[in-house]
């Protein structure tokens, strides 16, 4: 390619300031959205590795017990017995720093003695030097990570209040760990480490540890194994780490999935763009044929231009992206905070992979949606240059057959999706092959509809109705495009907010079946549902004694292992049975599936059973207890929202026969008739003032249950509203090329006698015909979308059970967001007509 | 330019730009050393220094004495297999208290106190020389000491007793090839050193320890140093000190001698040498007749040349290597020589400890012996450390 | 002038600005044309002669002087009402048809009218008359794309006629013509102009077509002057006996 030819292309886009904005900005925001969201999931899971290989440290297994640890002597069986000196006791928990906003920081402890094969940055210090004997004599001291420090401004010996389980501690900085290795650094990043029998006392373990870390070979740890008593494991320290990743992977694909989708509809707006260019330039194109250019070469011309615009535009995208990405991983920490796992991240890095995702999708996408464009270039015949022909008139050709081309793909998404059994990635390629296919059926639809609406609009308006209908068919390669992203953009807001709603719907509902005291008591939890705090046991007698209490109900949330990876336990009072809205297959009735469940049975969650594929009836689960593993036949599904992973049910009996485990995680209060809730929940108060804990009536914790569920969508919406205005971007750009092209037409019109306000009628019509069919297309389009998010996506990602609500509202809402978005994008093009010469207009092409 | 080449600098500068946008170091690992930064200590002044006379009461003083900051049990001893190879060994426990006594509940593991012990084996035939060291908690039953019945263990190396008294041990100490497991009686009564068990070791009151042990037990037992575990058996002596901070200003380390000679005596004798190249003033040491009864050594009653020295390839530090002990007093003149020269104990603190051949005349009539000598000091002061 | 100037420029200057350079086109130029008239006003490409037609459509604006027609001023109206007073009072017929693509025959011709306030019955109706008249009845449902050049130019004369104007505007009307066919356009614009009592400013570089009309002026120095010699039929009528 010469340098002449090239320039061309380049000035082009340099003289069309507007026209090559608009590509940069499409590709910029698909760009900068899957930036920011590859930024929040990358920072998200490098936090979790880092902070697994905080506390793991180099150990390659761990002896651990259930939920209430192992005892201490297990230690010394290892160490003195076993013989495996490379072993440490670890006590882990956590508590919430109040004065360090609230963050919750995980409590370590370790003995510094053990420690050297473990953990470079504690062993190898001298008892010599001063200062450290304070971490095994001081009652509160801990090490701190030079990074929390300096955030925080802590110095050596200041206090530090903390909230453990159900009391307040104040806690004194008695060394800060300064490490020259960033990543080490940035691993102990929310860790507290203390003197392993400190942290014992202050999580009021007694003599039980959390787990023991060790460093053997395989032969090695057999050994161990067999030394260790009843209810006592040796697990692979890597398991761990791995069963604790997977909870998060489907949300954090549903999140790339709809970063993605905006990707997608910019590059909707560049197909427009590069189009119109193309359009406009017929002349030129042909005279360069003319001038012996070949086709190839103009091809590739039309590319480069594309390729300039759009590596513009991922420059400002990757910028743009890093700073959405700062929101977007607080949002995303936040989430997972709230959901799965207490989560540090500080700080979104651009790492190289996230920024080299951003240039290969944003040129990518750029480059491929401005191939058909470039092809209809190359075949412009040199004899355009003297005659300008219809290139519209090829491209209603091509409708039908791209509208039957867009039935076979949504039909081969279909199948995708039924074939795609379990696999999430498959389902939601079948889902975007579905959305793309009928989005190609657009331009049919469009030029259907027009056909349709021709004749009512000269019934209504005369010629001018007619004539807009004909005008968008006119260049439906390009309206039709547009009113495809549109279409798209509405349909997925539709889609989404359908699901959203439902799911908060059933959600609702869930709650009124599974919140049943009217006043909850408990310790608040750090972060997440992985560690539940313990409650004292002397609570439930001071509760009791609050007058207008009639019952009180005890709570336990454990973690336990079974084979098939960590299992959440919910342990239930056995007095109060549920009522059959809350199982999904029960054999029998409730009062009798309880009695199962008395008996030693136990209920799961459905995305319990869905996760471990139980069968519907007469399934088993393996957990290991205190006095080791064990199966308990299941008596039921009910349905649960609270946690994805899965929840198994026990009653309380069963719970105290096969662990040792006494402590309380909550508590239900029953009010007495005639008791003013209010009133009770004071005296609750009261007489708990000095604990940490909190009494919460039903109804704030429902609300708050929702206000987490809000919070964990916000992310989704923002990326709804994103795809919205990109979609308008394309349109308006659409259109102002249309404008563009029909100058002289208009100006004719003009001359004709078309007032202004005549012209403000007629262009609004047009867009109005382009964001109705949009807006009607979008409707079914967005009911099937939420439809399969619903009853698919959801129930592979999570396997949950929803019933989709349709509220009509939504519907209407997005046909108004529609035509309105379409009639908005009309403005600019009108004003900008306005001011042209109607002389210049008369004589251009 | 060629469009090729405008397309190359483009992608050029779109790296080196994309290059710049991302500022990652994270996944260059550096070697990088950890600074920790403490606080200031604790005041050793909590503790309760060695003052003043007292009596002592077994088997319980043959336990812990959780008030003062420093402590150990030490047992040395020159041992002979059947076919009469020479072995040394040597197994001390150590106690580093971090504050006075024991965290209030006896629950969980939290603790005060530190142990950590070394064990040492000398092949003489072999020339060789094997240690080992370890460190634990007091507390989960991994390390610890107690007086009723007396025994002292960090996780397997443990002294059991086999009295009630305390006069007979057990002794159980492996580390990889290594091996000991001796039956110890003690041949004649506790020896209080210094004044009465009060061994001053510096001028200044305070600075002392108080001294107690059994200069000759006999051993019975296995050993092994690096192939199979032989019967042995030999001599032992045992000293179990404890104190604050008993060295004063100015002292680097001490030159220790226990001898056991074979007309029934034992000769204990240790100088401490100050930074200035001088000896302190309380150094001295103790004479053990054959019925068990002692006299005080003063430092003039005891004269130290040193004959030569030896110095380690792998710390570079320069021990002296043989003496020439003479007590004009009691009209002794030994010549103290290291069975083999290569001794030191690379542990956490450096110091030399090696068993030793005894040669020389007791009113011009030749006298054999052995024992143990302990260098400290010598690749760094132990200022702080004791 | 025996009939009243339907039309009058009043030392109209029109200069073009292109860049640093500024061209004046029409320099302080006067000319009446009467109603009823059929005037020409030929000249090379370039010379202003359609500055002027564009002047007098309102189309375009003076830099100086003043455009009367029918009475009113047109250049002191708002592009707005002189949108609206060319809707009322004049036709116009473009060298390259102007013809809107995507409506029929029929469409295109009654457009004008429905913009006027007529219905679309009426407008039709008219619009149908029209066609007749110019001999296109028959291709009413047809798309502008399917007639030849000639019959898109009849098309759009019978689109500048369907408001029943006083005045006719034509620029170039045979320019884009062969010229048997120029001459049935031009038979067709006298007997709809003059045979009706409509005004007919044409523009044209075409002798041939100039001298058909009664008056021809050309332009020279920016001034609208007659064509030297004997031309148009008036003055060719004026034969002195």
């Amino acid at each position: 390619m010469t340098r002449s030819l090239l320039l061309t292309g380049l000035r082009d886009l340099v003289r069309r300031p507007l026209h090559s904005g608009l590509m940069v900005l499409g590709v910029a925001l698909g760009v900068a959205v899957v930036v920011a969201i590859d930024l929040a999931n990358t920072s998200a899971l490098r936090g979790f590795a880092r902070s697994t290989e905080a506390i793991t440290g180099r150990a390659t297994h761990q002896v651990v017990g259930g939920p209430s640890g192992l005892a201490q002597d297990v230690l010394r069986r290892i160490r003195i017995e076993g013989g495996l000196r490379a072993s440490a006791p670890v006590v882990e928990g956590y508590v919430t720093a109040l004065d360090l906003d609230r963050q919750p920081l995980r409590v370590l402890g370790l003995d510094v003695l053990s420690e050297g094969p473990f953990r470079a940055h504690l062993g190898g210090r001298s008892l010599a030097d001063p200062g450290f004997e304070r971490l095994f004599v001081d009652e509160a001291a801990v090490f701190v990570g030079a990074a929390l420090a300096d955030r925080y401004g802590l110095s050596l010996g200041r206090p530090l209040r903390v909230r453990v389980q159900d009391r307040v501690e104040t806690l004194t900085v008695r060394g800060i760990i300064r490490s020259a290795d960033a990543r080490e650094a940035a691993s102990l990043d929310g860790l507290l480490f203390m003197d392993v029998g400190r942290a014992q006392r202050l999580l009021k373990m007694g003599d039980r540890i959390t787990r023991v870390d060790l460093v053997a070979s395989d032969d090695e740890a057999e050994r161990i194994a067999a030394l260790l008593p009843a209810g006592v494991r040796l697990v692979s320290a890597r398991e761990q780490a791995e069963t604790v990743a997977q909870l998060t992977e489907a949300f954090q694909l549903n999140l790339t999935a709809l970063s993605l989708l905006a990707l997608v509809v910019g590059m909707f707006l560049i197909y427009n763009t590069v189009m119109f260019s193309v359009v406009q330039r017929r002349a030129v194109l042909g005279t360069l044929r003319l001038l012996g250019v070949t086709g190839e070469q103009v091809f590739a011309l039309v590319l480069l231009e594309t390729a300039t615009a759009s590596a513009l535009g991922v420059l400002l995208g990757v910028g743009l992206g890093w700073v959405l990405g700062q929101e977007a991983v607080r949002l995303v920490t936040r989430t997972i905070n709230d959901l799965y796992y207490v989560l540090s991240v500080t700080g979104a890095p651009l790492t190289a992979a996230s920024v080299g995702k951003g240039v290969a999708l944003g040129l990518g996408a750029g480059v491929l949606a401005a191939v058909a464009p470039a092809l209809e270039a190359a075949r412009v015949e040199p004899v355009e240059a003297l005659r300008p022909s219809r290139l519209e008139s090829r491209a209603r050709r091509v409708v039908p057959g791209v509208a039957l081309g867009g039935a076979l793909l949504a039909v081969a998404g279909g199948i995708l999706m039924m074939l795609a059994g379990r696999s999430l990635a498959l389902s939601f390629a079948g889902l975007f092959a579905i959305v793309l296919g009928l989005a190609l059926v657009a331009p049919l639809a469009t030029v259907a509809s027009m056909a349709v609406a021709g004749p009512i609009g000269g019934r209504l308006v005369g010629t001018l109705g007619r004539l807009a209908a004909r005008t968008v068919t006119r260049s439906v390669s390009r309206t039709g495009v547009a009113i495809a992203a549109l279409a798209v953009a509405v349909s997925v807001t539709i889609g989404v907010g359908l699901m959203i709603e439902s799911f908060r719907s059933t959600v609702e509902n869930w709650l009124d079946l599974s919140l049943r005291a009217d006043v909850f008591i408990s310790a608040p939890s750090p972060g997440g549902t992985r560690r539940t705090p313990v409650v004292s046991p002397d609570i439930p007698q001071r509760v009791v004694a609050v007058p207008g209490v009639e019952d009180v109900e005890t709570f336990r949330r454990v973690r336990v292992a079974s084979p098939l990876g960590e299992v959440q336990l919910a342990v239930a009072d056995p007095r109060r049975p549920r009522s059959a809205a809350f199982y999904r297959f029960a054999e029998g009735e409730p009062d009798e599936v309880w009695e199962r469940v008395r008996a030693g049975a136990v209920l799961v969650s459905e995305p319990f059973a869905f996760r471990h594929r139980l069968p519907e009836a007469g399934g088993t689960v393996q957990l290991q207890t205190d006095r080791g593993l064990r199966s308990f036949p299941v008596a039921g599904v009910f349905y649960d929202y609270a946690t994805e992973s899965g929840l198994v049910l026990l009653s309380s009996n069963v719970y105290e026969r096969f662990w040792d485990d006494r402590a309380i995680s909550s508590l239900g209060v029953y009010v007495a008739p005639g008791h003013a809730i209010e009133e009770v929940v004071a005296d609750l108060r009261a007489a708990l003032a000095g604990t940490a804990l909190q009494v919460t009536p039903n109804r704030a914790l429902r609300a708050g249950a929702l206000e987490v569920f809000d919070r964990t969508f916000a992310v989704t919406q923002a990326l709804r509203l994103l795809a919205v205005i990109v979609a308008f971007i394309g349109v308006w750009s659409a259109l102002m090329a249309l404008q563009v092209e029909r100058t002289r037409e208009l100006a004719t019109l003009e001359v004709l006698g078309l007032g202004p306000r005549q012209m403000w009628g007629l262009t609004l019509l047009e867009t109005g015909l382009m964001g109705t069919v949009a807006g009607l297309l979008a409707l079914p389009l967005g009911w099937l979308l939420a439809v399969i998010l619903v009853t698919v996506i959801n129930v592979r990602s999570f396997g949950w059970t929803m019933r989709l609500e349709a509220d009509p509202w939504l519907f209407v809402q997005a046909l108004a967001v529609s035509v309105v978005a379409a009639a908005l994008a009309s403005v600019y093009p009108l004003i900008r007509l306005r001011r042209r010469s109607l002389a210049a207009a008369l004589r251009s092409e | 330019m060629t469009s090729r080449r405008a397309v190359v600098v483009a992608l050029a500068t779109g790296l080196a730009l994309a290059a710049v946008l991302a500022p990652t170091a994270s996944d260059r690992t550096e070697p990088a050393v950890s600074r920790l930064e403490l606080g200031p200590g604790l005041d050793p002044a909590a503790f309760a220094r060695a003052t003043a006379v007292q009596e002592y009461h077994l088997p319980a003083d043959h336990g812990p004495h959780l008030e003062f900051q420093t402590e150990w049990w030490y047992y040395t001893g020159n041992l002979t297999a059947s076919d009469g190879r020479r072995f040394g060994f040597q197994l001390t426990f150590f106690r580093r208290g971090l504050a006075p006594g024991e965290p209030s509940d006896g629950l969980g593991l939290t603790t005060h106190q530190v142990y950590f012990a070394h064990l040492a084996i000398t092949d003489v035939a072999a020339r060789s020389h094997v240690f080992a060291e370890r460190w634990s908690r007091g507390a989960g039953g991994l390390a610890g000491a107690r007086g009723t019945p007396f025994a002292v263990w960090l996780e397997g190396w443990r002294v059991e007793s086999r009295r009630a008294d305390g006069s007979a041990v057990r002794l159980v100490a492996r580390d990889g090839p290594l091996l000991l497991d001796l039956e110890l009686e003690a041949r004649k009564p506790l020896v209080r050193h210094g004044e009465q068990g009060l061994s001053p070791k510096s001028d200044e009151p305070g600075n002392a320890s108080h001294y107690i042990g059994y200069t000759r037990l006999s051993a019975r037992g296995r050993l092994a140093a690096s192939s199979g575990a032989e019967p042995v058996s030999g001599d032992a002596w045992f000293d179990h000190e404890w104190s604050t901070s008993a060295l004063g200003a100015g002292a680097v380390g001490w030159d220790w001698f226990s001898l056991q000679l074979q007309d029934g005596r034992e000769l204990m004798y240790f100088q401490i040498r100050r930074e200035d190249g001088g000896v302190e003033a309380v150094s001295g040491g103790t004479l053990v007749d054959a019925a068990g009864d002692t006299r005080r050594l003063p430092a003039d009653a005891v004269s130290l040349t040193v004959l030569d020295r030896w110095t380690s390839p792998q710390t570079g530090a320069t021990y002296p290597s043989r003496w020439r002990l003479r007590v004009p007093g009691e009209d002794l003149d030994l010549l103290v020589a290291p069975w083999i020269p290569a001794q030191e104990m690379r542990t956490s603190f450096v110091y030399w400890e090696g068993a030793v051949r005894v040669s020389g005349t007791r009113a011009g009539r030749p006298l054999e012996g052995h024992g143990y000598v302990e260098l400290t000091g010598y690749a760094r002061s132990m200022q702080g450390v004791f | 002038m025996s009939r009243n100037p339907i039309i009058r420029l009043d030392r109209v200057s029109k200069d073009y600005t292109e860049g640093a350079e500024t061209r004046r086109v029409l320099h302080e130029a006067s000319a009446s044309f009467a109603e009823g008239e059929v005037v020409a006003i030929q000249g090379r490409s370039g010379s202003g002669k359609s500055t002027l037609l564009n002047l007098v459509a309102g189309i375009d604006s003076p830099t100086t002087g003043e455009v009367w027609v029918a009475g009113t001023c047109i250049n002191r109206l708002s592009p707005a009402d002189r949108t609206l007073f060319r809707r009322d009072h004049l036709g116009f017929v473009f060298q390259f048809f102007n013809l809107i693509p995507t409506l029929r025959v029929l469409e295109n011709v009654q457009l004008p009218a429905e913009l006027r306030g007529r219905s679309p019955g009426e407008a039709a109706e008219r619009a149908r008359t029209l066609l007749g008249e110019v001999g296109l009845a028959g291709r009413e449902s047809s798309f502008p794309d399917r007639l030849s050049g000639g019959e898109q130019q009849r098309v759009a004369i019978a689109r500048a006629l369907v408001q029943d104007p006083r005045i006719l505007l034509a620029d170039e009307p045979t320019g884009n013509l062969d010229d048997i066919t120029g001459e049935g356009v031009m038979d067709l614009l006298e007997r709809l102009t003059r045979g009706a009592g409509r005004t007919l400013v044409l523009v044209t570089h075409s002798l041939q077509v100039a001298s058909r009309a009664d008056r021809v002026h050309t332009i020279e120095d920016g001034r609208v002057v007659p064509l030297p010699g004997p031309r148009g039929r008036t003055e060719l009528t004026q034969v002195p006996p």
